[in-house]
């Protein structure tokens, strides 16, 4: 009878204890292999649990969904499929502009700032010393949806008269790696990547060097439009008290900072100005 | 013999046993090594295409990782396409993300029926992360083809392996078990002939328990041999034994012939001198030559005795004596063998005085031997009568009953007491204890002074001691001598009882007209028997030997023949058989043996070979003319005292002792009646009783020739009666055993016991007569 009685008890807790597990979705795009992607968050994930657990008194368990574009993504992220996301500051303008209720949880901090850089790349024998040099020859971009891979790099190549017609050819190669990959083998004449990448790359020994770099905001982390506001308060702190440096270092960031729109309004700009790039240069200069 | 062969048809033979067995045992482990190769073959096949189609999806999960994270289902139906194209044999594909979402589905063409697919799955699991899995259908049947490919393989090696062991088993044990045993089978059959064997030695190869057989086959065979040999020595011992043997009975038949020969030898011319002395006797002599006759005579039978001592001695020594086991009066017995010798104590002027016990304290019809009885008292009595030179020969018989032994209602064993008390010389203390020695006598002075052989003690000892008794001596030197024996005795009935001739029984005269034939070879004893029967008026012819005998008897009518046994040509026993054959009456005309031979057995051999019946020389006149009258059926009752006129009161004066005086007139009742009434009065009372008694006889004696028994009873109890009040005992005891023999219904024996009652009477009046005439006084 006792035994009974245990038996009932430990499986009416059990039944509790799952009912109120808290399970999210945390969503990413493959701006890398998707094992290399959930080698880079499983571990903050973990720590993410943890910390929630705690904060919400609860179970949370967090797994993790790679998209495999961009766009799918995006729309993970804007149609709540995902129940938070980090993505890049591109696809987060995007995103925000498709659903405006998603909230900036965080951003990553980048040894403890909200930028980092992008970099334009040449062999390292080039002869090419400013961009305005690459005009007439064949520039690597990465993804179509990335910010440093075409945004920002665009904007800066628009901005100092390289267009898209004046390049003898320009393909989006999908990830940084590629990108530096193929400048280094000589397959493209200058590309955009990074500069992480472009320094992993440079210590294999793949044979490319800086021509210029240029500003990028780090990566925010969206909530989606579904995720209680509860659970959106304690995630967002569970975020920018995270300090665990092992759960940091495959994401090779420093920690969170709290983040507004308005830090991506350099990116938005950006953006909405990447017209100009594929513009013909009599346009440009009539524009402006 | 046809048994153990049909036992043996029925067997197996060891090879066959040994192969089936193996054959059994070859298919139990080759089924046994089929199951257990199918199951380890089945694990190993198994387990290694497990652990193929489990490294075949971690490479497959390993490279659809990515494809799955991202769940890239065109990369992944990708995967699946080469996947199945590369493995044929793998079934179908599915791929699931973490939420069991099948994401890939994908299967071979062709159709595999469900038992013969086996599913494996995988988890794509990635940072402690699961993404989904891999579920991978395998069609097992190459796997189950592979299977029994290798079982089939493993068994006809296994199979191989046991059928190449069986043969070579098959063959050891021929070689090693059965080639030896068949090698000491053939051994062992042949030392059954009992012939010299070599040692038997197996092979090197042989065991060392069929060495130790083939040893023990071996001691057999020489055991055998050996017993064989002793048989074959104890076969010839023994023959040797049956050769000496033979030769023994040889002998004693030889001593026997010898003793017979003897015998006859002896006593046939001693038949001749004792006959012609007793026809010598019936001659007118003067007193002197009737002496010497007489003194021969007297030698003669002393003689005869002798010779008969020395047979009995010799057929006692070869254990040849044989008590016979018939019935017979005891009384009578006693009675015989005192009167037989009451004439020699006579002469000696000895009383012989007879004290029996009245029956029934002492038996009157016992069993036992009568022949060694009456031998032994009257070699007692003789004894006596020779070592008493004056006085008394008291002869006593008693009986002691054995109550204990009583056999049957009619038969109980008993314990005769004899004694024979003389007042004679006696004997020396020293001489008692040898006394029934062989060749002993009390004193060499009596050899010299009374004949003997000094065998009658021994003979007397041998024969109490084989009627299982014993028989003392009790002298006292110038006293006398009492000789006592007791053996033990059975009481029989009447009936059982059938003495021959007794001297009560009325003496049978042949005759005149009886025609005899004597077949005799010896001219003396022809002399004699002829003078004998011619004497009492029978009419004889003489014949030399069987032969004559026969042609005798062809030719003329004969009434009986008196017929030797050994003669010349052919022999008594011969010719009797030869007349036997003859037909009609004269085949079965009565035939007498007159013979020497008194050996036992011989009157059974005469009877068997035909013989009606024996004589024995020398030839007694009275034995010979009642044994003729008997058979010849033309007796004629000659008893002098029944010829004597019967009413006679005075009779010829008799023999008659003191003693048996006393058993016709008994004195003691004579005083009694003087006591009881008046010394005068007893002579009136005895005249009268005397007068009364002969009338009885008178009436006794009508009653016989009329054979009215119921007279005969009456008259005779009547008799008997007043016979024991006045003395007369003898007449008393006739009288009562006739109405006893009435009453029992016994009426011939009765009538022929009368005679001898009439003629007791007389004799019983006579005496007392004689004693009234005497006188009487009160004492």
């Amino acid at each position: 009878m006792k035994l009974i009685i245990t038996s009932l008890l430990l499986f009416s807790l059990m039944t509790t204890a799952a009912q109120s597990e808290i399970k999210l979705k945390f969503g990413v795009y493959t701006s890398d292999k998707p094992t290399t992607m959930v080698k880079m968050f499983r571990p903050l994930l973990d720590t993410l649990e943890n910390n929630l657990s705690i904060k919400l008194k609860q179970p949370v368990s967090i797994s993790l969904q790679v998209a495999r574009t961009y766009d799918q993504g995006i729309e993970d992220l804007v149609k709540g499929n995902v129940d938070f996301a980090r993505m890049g500051p591109a696809s987060y303008i995007t995103s925000k502009k498709l659903n405006p209720d998603l909230k900036l949880l965080a951003m990553e901090s980048k040894k403890g700032r909200k930028i980092f850089y992008g970099i334009i790349c040449v062999q390292e024998n080039s002869p090419f010393q400013s961009i305005k040099e690459l005009k007439g020859h064949s520039f690597a971009f990465g993804n179509q949806r990335s910010t440093i891979g075409r945004y920002l790099s665009q904007h800066l190549l628009s901005t100092e008269g390289v267009h898209a017609n004046n390049l003898s050819n320009y393909k989006y190669l999908k990830r940084h790696d590629r990108v530096g990959y193929a400048v280094g083998t000589g397959q493209f004449d200058a590309g955009a990547l990074k500069e992480g990448t472009f320094k992993k790359l440079v210590k294999k020994g793949v044979k490319i060097r800086e021509l210029t770099r240029f500003p990028n905001v780090t990566k925010p982390w969206i909530a989606s439009s579904k995720m209680s506001h509860e659970n959106m308060l304690a995630l967002k702190g569970a975020l920018l008290s995270i300090t665990d440096k092992n759960a940091l270092k495959p994401l090779k960031k420093q920690g969170f900072l709290s983040a507004q729109d308005s830090d991506y309004a350099v990116i938005r700009k950006s953006m909405l100005n990447n017209n100009d790039f594929f513009k013909p240069d009599e346009t440009l200069s009539n524009n402006r | 013999m046809r048994k153990s062969k049909k036992i043996l048809h029925s067997r197996w033979p060891l090879l066959l046993q040994v192969t089936l067995s193996l054959s059994v045992v070859l298919i139990l482990v080759s089924l046994l090594t089929a199951y257990l190769t199918f199951h380890i073959v089945s694990d190993f096949e198994f387990n290694r295409a497990k652990e193929k189609n489990i490294s075949s999806l971690s490479l497959l999960s390993a490279t659809a990782i990515d494809a799955v994270i991202t769940e890239d289902i065109p990369l992944l139906n990708t995967i699946a396409t080469q996947t199945l194209k590369q493995s044929p044999q793998i079934h179908s594909l599915i791929i699931e993300n973490e939420q069991g979402k099948r994401m890939v589905q994908q299967s071979q063409n062709d159709i595999t029926p469900d038992n013969m697919l086996r599913t494996y799955s995988h988890s794509i699991i990635f940072e402690n992360e699961n993404f989904g899995s891999i579920i991978m259908q395998m069609d097992i049947r190459p796997i189950k083809k592979q299977i029994n490919n290798q079982v089939t393989r493993v068994q006809i090696f296994v199979i191989s392996i046991l059928l190449t062991l069986t043969a070579l088993i098959v063959i050891l044990i021929h070689w090693l078990t059965i080639r030896p045993i068949r090698i000491i089978i053939r051994y062992l059959n042949s030392i059954s002939e009992s012939q010299q064997q070599l040692p038997l030695r197996l092979s090197i190869s042989a065991s060392r328990e069929l060495e130790l057989l083939a040893s023990s086959a071996s001691e057999l065979s020489e055991m055998m041999l050996q017993r064989y040999q002793r048989e074959k020595e104890l076969l010839q011992t023994r023959e040797e034994l049956i050769e000496a043997h033979n030769e023994a009975l040889s002998a004693s038949r030889a001593k026997s012939g010898f003793l017979a020969a003897m015998s006859h030898e002896i006593r046939t011319p001693m038949n001749a001198v004792l006959g012609i002395l007793g026809l010598l006797r019936d001659t007118a002599l003067d007193k002197h030559q009737k002496q010497l006759v007489r003194t021969g005579r007297d030698s003669g039978e002393l003689l005869l005795t002798i010779i008969n001592d020395i047979l009995d001695f010799s057929k006692m020594e070869a254990d040849k004596l044989q008590l016979e086991q018939s019935g017979f009066d005891l009384h009578r017995l006693l009675t015989h063998s005192a009167e037989l010798l009451r004439h020699q104590a006579d002469r000696k002027g000895l009383a012989l005085i007879l004290r029996l016990e009245p029956v029934p304290d002492l038996p009157r019809y016992v069993k036992g031997d009568p022949d060694r009885l009456r031998q032994i008292l009257i070699n007692l009595i003789n004894n006596a009568i020779k070592f008493t030179p004056n006085g008394t020969i008291t002869i006593s018989a008693s009986a002691t009953t054995l109550n204990y032994d009583k056999l049957t209602a009619n038969e109980e064993t008993f314990i005769l007491s004899c004694s024979v008390q003389d007042t004679g010389i006696g004997i020396p203390e020293d001489l008692q204890y040898s006394l029934f020695e062989e060749f002993t006598m009390a004193d060499q002075s009596h050899s010299r002074n009374h004949e003997g052989t000094g065998l009658g003690l021994a003979i007397c000892k041998r024969l109490v001691t084989l009627m299982d008794g014993n028989i003392e001596c009790c002298s006292e030197l110038g006293k006398g001598s009492n000789f006592v024996f007791a053996i033990e005795l059975k009481t029989a009935t009447e009936e059982e009882c059938s003495d021959r001739f007794s001297i009560d029984e009325p003496q049978l005269i042949p005759d005149s007209n009886t025609r005899i034939l004597l077949a005799e070879d010896n001219p003396a004893n022809q002399m004699v028997i002829k003078n004998i029967l011619e004497y009492a008026g029978l009419q004889v012819d003489i014949v030399a030997n069987g032969r004559e005998a026969v042609e005798a008897i062809r030719s003329l009518p004969y009434d009986i023949i008196l017929m030797d046994i050994s003669m010349p040509e052919m022999d008594g026993m011969t010719a009797t058989r030869e007349i036997r054959k003859l037909p009609g009456e004269k085949g079965k005309l009565a035939i007498v043996a007159l013979t020497a031979h008194a050996l036992s057995g011989d009157r059974e051999r005469f009877i068997q070979a035909g013989m009606d019946d024996y004589l024995s020389k020398p030839i007694d006149k009275k034995a010979t003319l009642h044994c003729i009258a008997s058979w010849t059926n033309k007796k004629i009752n000659k008893n002098p005292e029944m010829t004597a006129p019967i009413n006679q009161n005075e009779a010829p004066a008799s023999d008659i002792s003191k003693d048996e005086q006393y058993e016709y007139v008994d004195e003691q009742v004579l005083q009694q009646l003087i006591h009881d009434t008046d010394a005068e009065i007893v002579p009136e009372l005895l005249t009268l009783y005397i007068v009364d008694a002969k009338k009885r006889s008178q009436l006794i004696k009508r009653a016989f020739e009329e054979k009215d028994i119921r007279t005969l009873e009456f008259e005779s109890h009547t008799l008997g009666s007043s016979a024991a009040a006045h003395g007369n005992e003898k007449l008393h005891r006739q009288s009562r055993a006739i109405e006893h023999l009435c009453q029992e219904g016994n009426h011939q024996q009765a009538l022929q016991q009368t005679a001898t009652l009439l003629s007791i009477a007389d004799e019983s009046f006579r005496l007392l007569t004689l004693r009234v005439n005497k006188g009487f006084n009160n004492e």
